[in-house]
C-alpha cells in the first residue's frame, strides 16, 4: 500500500488494462510538424503523447480512452479509434 | 454475429441512456440488442459522482431498497478557493436527508450500470459486451446496421441508437456533427481514494448512509473554466478536477490535468480530507459542453442520439447529466415505438424525439443554462479576481488587532474602491444573475 504522493506511473500501474497487440492512436507526423500548439503533449492525462526528435508519437498502452487528445488535435493529426471490442481500460470506480 | 442477423433496435453502448433506452423497448416485447465496447455495462463509464435518481426511481420503485448507491447526497458545498483559503457555502437541508434524498446518490458507475443493465436484461433486452462499433452501414443515405470493421462482422436493424457517450466517434461518422471542437467538451481526471468508513463519517460529518458532495471552484483549477470535486462513497473518496478544454488550451501554463489534480489534492484546505487515504485507481473521461445552441443533429434516416453523446448535459452549476441521460433513452423509446406502429423509420418519423426532449426538463433546462460557459468564458473574473478579492476582504474584516473596526473598514473600503469599479461590479453581477443561476 502506498499512501505518500503517487507519480503518474504509480496511477497508470493501478488502472486495469488489456493491451491490444496494435495501436488504435494513428499519427499523422506531417501534420505535427506544423502544430503551433502541440496540446496533446500536455492534454493527455496519462502522458501518452511524447516528442521525440520532432517526431510525436503515442504510447498507446497508457491509453485511459477520454479522447481529449483528438478534439485538442485542432488539426486533425491524431486519428483516434477505440480499441477493440474487450481491449483497453477497465474501470472499476468510474 | 453474421450479416443477415437483423434486429428491431440495435442501441450502441450500454450507459444510462442505451440502457434505459433499452429498457423501455424490451418493456414492450420490441426485440432490442445493446451493444458495449467494454467487459461489461459500466466498464468504459466514468462520471464525477452524484447519480441524479429521479427518472431511475420512476422506472424502478425499488431503487431506493436495492441500487448499488452508496451514500445519498445529504451535504453540499460549494466552495472558492483561493492560493491557500477557502470561502464556502455549505447545505445541509433537512429535506434532502430523508427518502428520496433530493434524488442525489454518490454511486460507481460500474456497479451502478451493471444494476440497470440487468433490469434491462429481465426485461428481455440482449447485450453484447467487448464488441465495439466501429461505423453504421447505410443503404441509400439511411443508417441499416453497424459493423465492427471486419466484413462479416454486422448486424441490421430497423432503427438504430447511437449512446456511445461523450467521446462519440459515430455521430461524427454519421455527419450528424462536426468533428468536437475544444469549447464543445471538458476533460475531467479523477481518483477513488480508500479511507475506513469510520474516518469518512467523522471526517464530513457524516452519519448512516449521508454522504457530501462538495465542488470546488477557482484555484482548485488552477483558475480554469472548471471545478475540483470530492465526493464520499461509503468506504472511499472520489476526488477530482475537470475544466473546459478551450479554456485550457488558451491558458499560457498549462498543467497536465494529472498535475493539476496532484496540486488540487495538496492544497491546504483539501489535504486533510484525503489524508491518509489509498489511491486505488485512476480514471478520466471528457463532460460534453455543447449547450443548447451548439447541439448535434438529433436524428437522420435510422438513427437517433442520446445521452452524453447528444451533448444532452446540464453544464451550470447542476452538472445534471444522468438524469437527462435516462430522460432522452426513454423519449428515444417512445418515438421508436411509434415509428413501429407506423413502419417508419424515416428521418421525419423520428423527428418526434426532438419534441419530445423540447417539451421536457431536457431542453427546457439546456436552453436555460445555454449562456453560463459562454459567459463565465468572458468573465473569469467572477470565478478568479471576486473569490480572491473577497476573501481577503473577509479575511481582513474578521482579524483581530487593537486597530479600531472603523479604520478597517475605510481600510477595506479604499481597497476595494483601488481594486474594482463599481459599475462594471454591477454589470457584472447583473450578467452573472442573468446568465449563471
Amino acid at each position: 500500500m502506498k499512501t505518500g504522493k503517487l507519480s503518474l506511473d504509480d496511477k497508470l500501474f493501478l488502472v486495469k488494462t488489456k493491451k491490444d497487440a496494435a495501436s488504435h492512436i494513428k499519427i499523422n507526423k506531417k501534420v505535427c510538424k506544423h502544430c503551433e500548439h502541440k496540446m496533446c503533449l500536455v492534454v493527455c492525462p496519462a502522458k501518452t503523447y511524447e516528442e521525440k526528435s520532432g517526431a510525436i508519437e503515442a504510447s498507446y498502452e497508457n491509453c485511459l480512452e477520454c479522447g481529449s487528445c483528438r478534439v485538442v488535435c485542432t488539426d486533425g493529426a491524431i486519428v483516434w479509434e477505440n480499441p477493440r471490442g474487450g481491449f483497453g481500460v477497465t474501470f472499476i470506480n468510474g | 454475429m453474421n450479416q443477415t442477423d437483423k434486429m428491431e433496435v440495435i442501441i450502441v453502448g450500454a450507459g444510462p441512456s442505451g440502457l434505459t433506452c433499452a429498457y423501455a423497448l424490451a418493456k414492450r416485447g420490441i426485440e432490442v440488442v445493446v451493444i458495449e465496447r467494454g467487459e461489461y455495462p459500466g466498464a468504459k463509464n466514468v462520471f464525477g459522482g452524484i447519480f441524479f435518481s429521479s427518472i431511475m426511481e420512476k422506472l424502478f420503485p425499488d431503487f431506493l431498497d436495492n441500487a448499488p448507491w452508496e451514500r445519498y447526497v445529504g451535504k453540499r458545498k460549494f466552495a472558492l478557493l483561493a492560493n491557500e483559503n477557502e470561502m464556502a457555502f455549505d447545505l445541509t437541508p433537512a429535506a434532502f436527508n430523508v427518502a428520496p434524498y433530493n434524488h442525489s446518490f454518490l454511486a460507481r458507475r460500474g456497479s451502478m450500470d451493471q444494476w440497470l443493465a440487468k433490469k434491462a436484461e429481465e426485461a428481455g433486452a440482449s447485450i453484447i459486451t467487448n464488441y465495439c462499433v466501429r461505423d453504421f452501414l447505410y443503404e441509400n443515405g439511411k443508417v441499416v446496421g453497424i459493423t465492427s470493421g471486419g466484413d462479416e462482422d454486422s448486424l441490421l436493424a430497423d432503427v438504430i441508437v447511437c449512446a456511445e457517450g461523450a467521446n462519440s466517434l459515430l455521430s461524427e461518422k454519421a455527419r450528424l456533427r462536426k468533428k468536437i471542437s475544444p469549447g464543445r467538451r471538458s476533460i475531467a481526471v479523477k481518483e477513488n481514494i480508500r479511507l475506513p468508513r469510520s474516518v469518512i463519517e467523522d471526517r464530513f460529518g457524516l452519519t448512516d448512509r449521508q454522504g457530501a458532495a462538495y465542488e470546488y471552484f477557482g484555484a482548485s483549477v488552477q483558475g480554469l473554466l472548471g471545478n475540483g470535486f470530492i465526493y464520499t462513497n461509503q468506504d472511499s473518496l472520489s476526488v477530482g478536477v475537470g475544466f473546459s478544454l478551450s479554456d485550457f488550451m488558451k491558458s499560457e501554463n498549462a498543467k497536465n490535468p494529472n498535475d493539476i489534480l496532484d496540486d488540487f489534492k495538496s492544497h491546504p484546505v483539501i489535504a486533510p480530507l484525503v489524508r491518509g487515504g489509498e489511491t486505488t485507481e485512476y480514471m478520466a473521461h471528457m463532460i460534453p459542453s455543447d449547450g443548447f445552441d451548439y447541439l448535434p443533429k438529433l436524428y437522420r434516416d435510422g438513427l437517433l442520439v442520446v445521452g452524453d453523446a447528444a451533448g444532452l448535459l446540464n453544464t451550470s452549476f447542476f452538472h445534471e447529466g444522468v438524469n437527462l441521460a435516462m430522460s432522452s433513452g426513454l423519449s428515444a423509446a417512445e418515438t421508436i415505438i411509434e415509428a413501429k406502429e407506423k413502419n417508419d423509420f424515416t428521418a421525419e418519423a423520428l423527428s418526434q424525439y426532438e419534441e419530445k426532449l423540447k417539451a421536457s426538463f431536457v431542453m427546457q433546462d439546456l436552453k436555460n443554462c445555454k449562456n453560463f460557459l459562454s459567459f463565465l468564458h468572458k468573465h473569469k473574473s467572477l470565478i478568479n479576481d471576486y473569490p480572491t478579492l473577497m476573501n481577503d476582504i473577509l479575511v481582513d474584516y474578521f482579524r483581530v488587532s487593537e486597530k479600531p473596526k472603523s479604520v478597517v473598514k475605510k481600510e477595506i473600503f479604499n481597497r476595494v474602491m483601488k481594486n474594482v469599479k463599481l459599475t462594471r461590479v454591477a454589470s457584472d453581477m447583473w450578467g452573472a444573475w442573468s446568465n449563471l443561476i
